[in-house]
């Protein structure tokens, strides 16, 4: 091994990821006594009164729409695919960020992650689970769901495996499957803490089972340290697979303004922008309802977060140049017409809100006064989240002037669209705060791995 | 040659300078040689070669940026090397010059455009193909106007005219090259200085205000460059995703070209002890990686392409099936993508030099293939060709390249020696 001079060496730290200098009992009771304490913040109570009751809409008007069908929405034709698309993507895009951090930032090696990815494992979960909903309600006819999936049957009626909409059940099952596979397999050593730090017998039984007989023995460490890696593996391919189907939805057809080639990278990084956005205001959140955690999750982590958000951004803003670009470079009317239309068309308010939202706001996390300022990162997250949304809306959007003009038509949402959409918000938030309040929403061992303690040249006991 | 282990100067270079300097001379010489016999030819061949080198460039130039903007530390090692290799792209922009000489041999929306098929206009035989069931249906049916809708191509192009013409292509060249010299220059001379005053904020925060703009002017650039130099070779076919995709090129090349690089040094026991097994591990991982980025563009634009069978849209790969090109095809989907991810998968194929190298070389091989797929279609539409001149121009121009490539290495030490993470690169660990 060399050294040189004037440079740094190999054990000198950077920059402590996490403040205050915990000890490893410590990182175990703050976090492990958010969970066990008797008492609740009254934030979390109000909170959680508000998106139960959301979720109560979401439930009875997915009801009513069983009974009356899909007609209670603003669909029309050419706009046969409203809301119901629009917030299936979106929620889909929210879940990327989670995988992301948990399974590439894994691979290289970004140890930051450790802090954040508990939680955003967690909002991908619930996200895909928003997501679920509305394939399932925009068939109309619920009682027939299970006709997605390629089940044998006397009719010999199968589904259509040539359909992106089948891709899409394959993907996004099996992104829920190795996403919920991956987050448990993590919390198992956390459950066990919970298990041991248990006061009554239910508990003890609860936690006992789900964690599957930790004991924290070499071996065992051994089997889980192989088992994430591999999971990680897995799901590194999962990142990007998912949203380039969810983009074949759109691209694969023959309509312009969605059949374009880009479609595939531009949704990931899209998904991965908005991930970000939603991983920043629920960080946000969680420190401000737990202020115990902002030794984990520091600034530094809410400013390497805007970074991703200003980078993936600026990666989306490329695709809505590119796409632009090629339609006039195609020389092709209805291509050109199709991105005219959206600028300047009736829908145009919502163009340029999702130019506004996607491609300018995130240029302020140019700055670091903005990226270390909490009011302007959850402004802006919540901006990005509203310019994503739009995103899909202005692409779905693009049936409203279809190739035959006397269809032209308008879409103008419901009540019911706008109520199951909010719904949605109300289960995912509904479903995080129990998260934050029942299991460890940063996970403990890997925080105790990244602190500097760990570290086996700790203390100049250097081996070299 | 020899290498100074205190300085990490490489001296006597003049052998190798004179080598690759006459090689490159005499290889350009031989390929100009072959303009008399069949210009169009000559100027493919070229134009797959200096593109090819030019990719190389633009890869390091990236990576540079990145480690910047990243803060990365086992690039730390690499970063002089991939520093040289991008202040050959000066060189690279004097190097396309001669392409831009061959425009009427290679761009069909040139007004003079001379074929080099036998047929009258390759340029709308290219896209008539497509449209040729459309046309004999029309004759039967006794058309007597169909003389003025046979030309719907010429038509299309004149759509194109505000972007595909020669004076504006020549302009953008320029500016692309301008734009990427510029940044070339201002990191190389920036990284200079701090071998000169040692490491400071100040010098790392340069390098950080170059990387950051410079990534957006790159990510423009590189992806038009991409669209004028290799797209517009059929100019009535278009794919949003063809920039990433010749992006992804270059940085698998790059790539490619450092672990066989510093293999080769390792052999003459340069930096042996410095780029470490796990540096090698981390450039294969890349390697491994980028060559999966590269497969995922050119799945989606195929399979998009594919899927919605267009005519104007799958007449590009229609011509990449004729004859000896269905070859090349399933050759580039097999050996670009899937033999490469199967080998570089398990550990110790990226741990060991040798073997990192042979797979690096092997990408290179068909990173070539690849421009020579996207590229000389229009050369040969019967069915793949080759010609003596894609030889000469690769050696040629390649010479040249790695000409200018050591002549910057041999003056500075081929480490950046002040640089206060080299410390802790040099340890790392993966």
């Amino acid at each position: 091994m060399k050294s040189f001079e004037n440079t740094l060496t190999a054990q000198e730290p950077i920059k402590p990821l996490i403040l205050g200098n915990p000890s490893f009992s410590s990182v175990t009771e703050t976090i492990s006594g958010i969970c066990e304490k008797k008492e609740t913040p009254i934030w979390w109570w109000i909170a959680l009164g508000i998106s139960g009751l959301l979720s109560l809409n979401l439930a009875a008007m997915i009801g009513y729409l069983v009974w009356e069908g899909t007609g209670i929405w603003g669909l029309n034709i050419p706009v046969s695919w409203g809301w119901a698309i629009v917030n299936f993507v979106f929620w889909v895009g929210i879940g990327h960020a989670g995988t992301l951090i948990s399974a590439i930032l894994f691979l290289m090696r970004q140890k930051w992650r450790t802090s954040i990815n508990r939680f955003a494992e967690a909002m991908t979960i619930f996200a895909v689970l928003c997501a679920a909903i509305f394939p399932g309600i925009h068939v109309g006819r619920m009682w027939v769901m299970h006709w997605m999936f390629p089940l044998p049957n006397q009719m010999g009626l199968w589904v259509n495996f040539r359909s992106p909409l089948l891709w899409d059940v394959f993907a996004v099952g099996t992104y829920f499957t190795c996403s919920a596979l991956f987050w448990y397999t993590g919390l198992i050593p956390d459950l066990a803490t919970f298990r041991d730090r248990a006061k009554n017998r239910i508990k003890k039984t609860i936690f006992g089972v789900l964690s599957l007989g930790w004991r924290g023995g070499n071996k065992q460490w051994k089997h889980y340290e192989l088992a994430y890696l591999l999971l990680a593996g897995i799901s590194t391919p999962l990142v990007l697979s998912v949203h380039s189907v969810v983009s074949t939805d759109f691209a694969v057809s023959i309509i312009p303004g969605w059949h374009t080639t880009i479609f595939p990278p531009y949704f990931v990084a899209g998904a991965i922008f908005s991930g970000f956005a939603m991983v920043l205001t629920l960080s946000i959140i969680a420190r401000a309802i737990f202020p115990q955690i902002k030794n984990f999750i520091t600034m530094d982590h809410l400013g390497k977060i805007a970074k991703v958000i200003l980078l993936t951004g600026t990666m989306v803003g490329y695709a809505y140049s590119m796409e632009f670009f090629i339609a006039w470079y195609s020389g092709n009317d209805y291509e050109r017409f199709a991105f005219i239309n959206r600028a300047l068309g009736p829908f145009a308010w919502a163009y340029w809100i999702m130019i506004t939202c996607n491609v300018l706001t995130p240029q302020i996390f140019w700055f670091k006064k903005l990226r270390s300022s909490i009011p302007v990162l959850f402004i802006a997250s919540i901006i990005v989240n509203i310019g994503m949304w739009f995103e899909r809306f202005v692409i779905v959007m693009t049936l409203h002037r279809d190739f035959l003009p006397s269809s032209w038509d308008y879409y103008t949402p419901t009540m019911f669209d706008i109520g199951i959409f909010v719904g949605s918000f109300g289960f995912f938030f509904f479903m995080f705060l129990l998260f934050l309040r029942f299991l460890p929403m940063i996970s403990m061992t890997e925080i105790k791995g990244v602190l500097p303690q760990a570290d086996p040249h700790h203390g100049g006991n250097s081996h070299e | 040659m020899k290498f100074n282990s205190e300085s990490f100067v490489i001296t006597d270079t003049g052998k190798i300078l004179r080598l690759f300097l006459m090689v490159g001379v005499a290889g350009l010489l031989l390929s100009l040689v072959g303009i008399i016999f069949n210009p169009s030819a000559f100027f493919h061949s070229y134009l797959t070669s200096v593109i090819f080198w030019t990719s190389i460039g633009l890869g390091a130039l990236f990576m540079v940026m990145l480690h910047y903007l990243v803060n990365a530390v086992w690039s730390v090692v690499i970063r002089r090397v991939l520093e040289n290799i991008l202040i050959t792209l000066p060189v690279m922009g004097l190097l396309f010059i001669p392409v831009l000489f061959g425009i009427p041999y290679l761009y069909s929306w040139n007004d003079n455009y001379e074929s080099p098929s036998h047929s009258e206009n390759h340029a709308i035989s290219i896209v008539s193909d497509a449209y040729a069931e459309e046309t004999v249906i029309e004759d039967d049916s006794e058309h007597e106007d169909v003389g003025t809708h046979t030309d719907p191509h010429k038509e299309l192009l004149e759509k194109k005219k505000a972007f595909l013409n020669t004076p504006f292509f020549i302009i953008r060249t320029i500016i692309y090259f301008l734009i990427w010299s510029l940044i070339a220059v201002r990191i190389y001379k920036n990284s200079l200085k701090q071998d000169r005053d040692g490491a400071s904020d100040a010098n790392d925060g340069a390098g950080l205000r170059i990387s950051a703009p410079g990534m957006i002017l790159f990510a423009l650039t590189v992806s038009f460059a991409g669209f004028d130099w290799m797209m517009s070779l059929d100019p009535l076919w278009y794919s949003t995703i063809y920039g990433v995709y010749f992006f992804s090129g270059c940085i698998v090349s790059v790539m490619a070209f450092v672990s066989v690089f510093s293999t080769w040094l390792r052999g003459k026991n340069i930096l042996a002890d410095i780029i470490s097994e796990e540096h090698y591990h981390t450039i294969g991982k890349l390697l491994f990686g980028f060559v999966i980025f590269w497969a995922y563009m050119a799945f989606s634009q195929y399979l998009l392409i594919w899927y919605a069978n267009i005519p104007e849209e799958t007449i590009w790969y229609h011509h990449r099936w004729v004859g000896g090109w269905k070859f090349i095809s399933v050759l580039i989907a097999v050996a670009h993508f899937t033999i490469p991810f199967i080998f570089l998968m398990p550990k110790n194929m990226k741990r060991n030099p040798k073997i990192l190298s042979f797979w690096a070389i092997w990408i290179l091989v068909m990173h070539w293939v690849d421009l020579y797929w996207n590229i000389q279609p229009n050369l040969y539409p019967d069915g793949a060709g080759f010609s003596w001149m894609d030889v000469t121009s690769m050696i040629g121009i390649g010479s040249i390249f790695l000409y200018f490539f050591w002549k910057n290495l041999s003056k500075n030490p081929i480490l950046t020696l002040k640089d206060r993470k080299l410390g802790k690169s040099v340890n790392y660990v993966n």
